[in-house]
């Protein structure tokens, strides 16, 4: 019994929102937040976007906020069933940081801890895919794909920014 | 005692023909449901809708708004018949600018191509302001109720600002138009209920749900009677 109520804790414990964007903008830019820009996702465009998400990208455009060569983005993909959303700072062509904002999946949200994401620190993008490999989380494998193409999408689009 | 088990047996004869009837056709059917197609087609009456659920799919909200009908079910939004995005909170309003339609909810601005497809949320991230109440135009600009006030932006909708204003034309809710509704249906349950389904609801009684099951078992008891009844009045009447 006391098995399964530890579960459910931490089932619980589990979705939610870590971080708003706003409060993520603020700490990424130390409280100096940019005007945001936006991308319109047209023609070829979306088709390099739709080949490394895997899937049609849902929307016309993406927002995001830059003060010299460092771009933020807040970007949502789905894990397995929920949209995940996840804070991404490029820093010339670089991943400076990657953090999960909302988890809303029962499971998969390891992929959140500082252990798993500070290993897409520093990465740079070779042939439109993560120039290192990414150590997957058990049991977290949609969630570690989901974290992995929209740090993929993020530091392409970047490199339209500058 | 020969004649009153044969009046029963007739009576039970009588009681259990029509179930006979039915399980014998229904049966003949779904032996051949892969010949004749039966899971192919589908049967729309309006009672048998109703009786499997599948009518009345009722929006959580809709808004007309530049000549498409906007409804969300659940948190899925739908620009007529198309799902075109999730959103968590409710939509309160809409309006269109420039052939963008603008839809709020409580803290975001979704925002609509005149294609019907969706172009980008935007939040408090963007400059929107938070906890929007309602959503309406003034003299062709935008303008948004919140809890902390009224606030008027351009068709960028990234810069607001507070104001008090009189004569905003603030949204407000629609029906859903019965063409669209028949749309929604199909696209929430499909063509209805196959052949297929509703034979072999027949057949094992769930068509009347929990009673139906009963009452075929019923049945199959009366037929146990009827057999040995039969059976029983056959073997006395050689002697």
């Amino acid at each position: 019994m006391s098995l399964v109520l530890f579960f459910i804790a931490f089932s619980v414990e589990a979705r939610g929102v870590y971080q708003t964007p706003e409060d993520f903008l603020a700490e990424t830019f130390e409280q100096d937040v940019p005007k945001s820009k936006v991308i319109w996702i047209k023609g070829d465009l979306r088709k390099v976007i739709t080949d490394i998400l895997g899937h049609k990208y849902q929307g016309l455009r993406i927002r995001y906020w830059q003060k010299q060569q460092r771009t933020a983005w807040i970007l949502d993909e789905i894990g397995k069933e929920e949209p995940i959303t996840f804070g991404i700072v490029i820093n010339a062509d670089k991943i400076e940081r990657v953090k999960v904002l909302a988890f809303r999946e029962s499971r998969g949200s390891e992929i959140r801890h500082r252990a798993f994401t500070q290993q897409f620190k520093d990465i740079g993008l070779q042939e439109m895919k993560l120039d290192r490999h990414i150590d997957g989380v058990s049991g977290a494998t949609m969630s570690v794909s989901a974290m992995t193409a929209v740090a993929t999408l993020a530091l392409y689009l970047a490199t339209l920014t500058s | 005692m020969n004649g009153m088990l044969r009046s029963w047996h007739r009576s039970i004869g009588i009681i259990i023909t029509l179930f006979v009837l039915i399980l014998s056709v229904t049966g003949i059917l779904l032996n051949h449901t892969e010949d004749w197609e039966l899971d192919q087609h589908h049967l729309t009456w309006p009672w048998l809708l109703d009786h499997y659920g599948l009518s009345n799919v009722e929006a959580d909200v809709a808004y007309s708004l530049n000549d498409k009908v906007i409804t969300q079910f659940d948190d899925e939004v739908f620009v007529n018949d198309n799902p075109v995005t999730t959103n968590l909170n409710q939509i309160i309003g809409g309006i269109t600018i420039d052939d963008i339609t603008i839809l709020a909810s409580t803290n975001e601005l979704l925002l609509i191509s005149p294609d019907g497809e969706f172009i980008e949320k935007m939040s408090a991230s963007a400059g929107v302001p938070e906890q929007i109440q309602n959503i309406g135009l003034f003299h062709g600009e935008p303008v948004l109720q919140t809890r902390n006030g009224m606030w008027r932006s351009d068709y960028m909708l990234e810069d607001w600002e507070k104001i008090s204003l009189q004569g905003v034309s603030w949204s407000i809710q629609s029906t859903v138009p019965s063409d669209i509704q028949k749309q929604l249906d199909s696209h929430f349950y499909g063509e209805g209920v196959s052949i297929e389904r509703f034979v072999l609801d027949l057949h094992n009684g769930h068509i009347l749900n929990g009673i139906g099951v009963w009452l075929l078992d019923v049945v199959a008891v009366l037929l146990i009677l009827i057999s040995v009844s039969g059976l029983w009045m056959w073997s006395r009447s050689g002697k």
